[in-house]
């Protein structure tokens, strides 16, 4: 477990962080999301003991960071953001050394090697120099070294930056499958990656908390009702009017792009009152003679929650 | 302690991974070998000289003529080569941000130093273990008084490590290699000068500019004398360099920690 307490930190004049507190869990994954310069890194670096910050403690497997770094940090796995790491040695050189360092004893590194390569299915390149390992392998080596040693508790800044988008896959369900034994602390400025993770969130704005929940009841709290992506073939030309003036429809606006360069076919974003009103709407469209050729949720993205959460603070 | 040793042998794989450590080795290897065949070369004609004349050649020995002026010639050797070896310990770390890494494990601020400096202290043991070729060959031509060599090579020995917790001080408070290499010839360079400085001035003041010279600290020990003011020196000017580095990268955490 690890717990944050009144976190505070300046750089000069400019206050990174204030006032954060937070505690998870084994077992569950919090993600930090917020714009750059949120205070994301800064909050991470004081978790890992990188940074002392100016006030607060960060307490991990009740081990106080500020009286005994050693100590805490033995509790921890930290994957840096872009991760940067000793290119000259291969990937199993590298792995043992860190081994050694975070204490597992001499007979135990072959195995502990064997472990976390098997995880991050490292076994390609596990004799390979880390140099000429790619982008993604080397996210996955960053990952590798950070499980060493079994840490109960994983900082993650950034995971899937600059990866491509299988490599991302692949990285969040290896995410995914670490969170059930530990406690997971990630930042990510991706909403997305935040819900397909995250068992909580904590949206960060200039180094405050203005938010903190599971991921989709922030989403339904910011939009109210329940916002759905309508796709339709050879509307009537008043369709957008009538979808209006139906008593479940709160919003209703037609997007201009349609996808596939269709265009006959047009795109709405409609938002319903509730949920179950969509089965409602999908008879009502084509009881208006328009082909219905999809009905989906849609997510809001992340500068979108975040405007209106920074909206809702300034109210 | 663990992890000390454990820093050391990563640190002493990735230095044999760099062209630097081959190049420093390399160096040092020409330069030694060379001199050592011109001063044997100077040997043998001083010896050939003195049995022709027929004198008993009884000041000709292989330590004055051959071993005193090599061991003084390596120490002056490793004052450019050694910050070569300790400009990258801490400099690339930040340069490379590796350095993210390297301080989140489960180290504290002077067992980092610590271990840096026993990795680079393997290369500075390997580079003099080969620079004993010389006293090994010589003794096929006469004879050599080992002891005096065990004693050059331990003077040898900790004027290195001396000279690289200099370094290490230095690379840990810059990103650039080049300015940590630099700063830290000039220190030790400079304290080789004030050995000369000391002699030209008198009275107290020579002595003490004297004493805070590691030429004066070392010249005993090229004689074969090993004195234990020189070592507690030695071990005094590591003690500090460490010392400095581990509350440098204390400060990094403080500020940022890049």
């Amino acid at each position: 477990m690890i717990e944050v307490q009144d976190l505070h930190h300046r750089y000069g004049p400019l206050t990174a962080v204030e006032d954060l507190s937070f505690r998870v869990q084994k077992g569950e994954v919090l993600g930090l999301l917020g714009p750059n310069g949120a205070g994301k890194s800064t909050t991470l670096r004081a978790i890992v003991g990188l940074l002392t910050p100016t006030r607060g403690r960060v307490i991990v497997e009740g081990e106080d960071m500020a009286t005994d770094a050693v100590a805490a940090r033995r509790h921890l796995g930290f994957l840096p953001e872009a991760v940067e790491l000793y290119r000259e040695l291969r990937v199993d050189e590298m792995l043992a050394g860190f081994a050694r360092i975070k204490g597992v004893s001499a007979r135990q590194v072959d195995a502990e090697i064997d472990r976390v390569v098997e995880i991050c299915s490292l076994q390609e390149v596990r004799r390979r120099l880390i140099g000429y390992c790619s982008r993604g392998y080397r996210q996955r080596i960053g990952l590798a070294q950070a499980l060493l040693g079994d840490p109960e508790v994983l900082v993650l800044d950034e995971p899937t930056v600059g990866l491509d988008p299988a490599q991302v896959v692949d990285i969040r369900q290896r995410i995914a499958e670490l969170a059930r034994t530990k406690a997971i602390i990630l930042s990510t400025h991706i909403l997305s990656e935040a819900q397909a993770l995250c068992d909580r969130v904590l949206i960060l704005n200039r180094g405050r908390c203005v938010a903190e929940d599971r991921p989709e009841v922030l989403e339904g709290r910011l939009r109210g009702g329940t916002l759905l992506r309508l796709v339709t073939v050879d509307a009537p030309g008043d369709f957008l009017r009538r979808l209006g003036e139906l008593e479940f429809v709160q919003a209703v606006r037609a997007v201009e792009s349609a996808p596939g360069g269709a265009s006959r076919s047009q795109v709405f974003q409609v938002e319903l009152d509730r949920s179950q009103s969509a089965a409602a709407l999908s008879a009502v469209v084509v009881e208006m003679g328009a082909g219905l050729l999809e009905l989906s949720p849609e997510h809001l993205g992340l500068e979108e929650v975040f405007l209106r959460l920074v909206r809702e603070e300034g109210q | 302690m663990n992890g000390i040793v454990a820093l050391a042998r990563l640190e002493a794989r990735r230095s044999f991974r760099t062209p630097v450590a081959f190049a420093v080795m390399g160096l040092f290897l020409l330069v030694h070998g060379t001199y050592f065949v011109s001063l044997m070369e100077n040997y043998t004609s001083s010896s050939m000289t003195a049995i022709a004349s027929g004198q008993t050649p009884d000041r000709l020995n292989l330590i004055d003529l051959v071993l005193q002026p090599l061991a003084s010639a390596d120490t002056f050797l490793l004052l450019l080569l050694l910050p070569g070896i300790s400009m990258r310990l801490l400099s690339e770390e930040w340069r490379s941000r590796t350095s993210e890494l390297l301080l989140s494990l489960p180290l504290s601020e002077a067992e980092v130093v610590w271990g840096k400096f026993l990795g680079a202290a393997l290369l500075l043991t390997a580079l003099l273990l080969l620079g004993l070729l010389a006293p090994l060959s010589a003794a096929f031509f006469g004879t050599v008084e080992w002891w005096t060599v065990l004693a050059q090579w331990l003077g040898l020995f900790f004027f290195g490590l001396a000279g690289l917790a200099v370094g290490l001080f230095y690379s840990s408070i810059t990103g650039s290699q080049i300015l940590a290499y630099g700063l830290t010839v000039v220190t030790l360079f400079g304290s080789w000068l004030l050995g000369w400085w000391g002699r030209a001035l008198d009275g107290t003041a020579g002595a003490v500019v004297s004493w805070m010279s590691m030429a004066t600290h070392f010249n005993p020990s090229s004689l074969g004398i090993l004195r234990l003011s020189d070592l507690v020196f030695f071990v005094g000017v590591i003690l500090g360099g460490l010392h400095l580095a581990a509350g440098v990268l204390q400060s990094r955490r403080w500020r940022k920690a890049r």
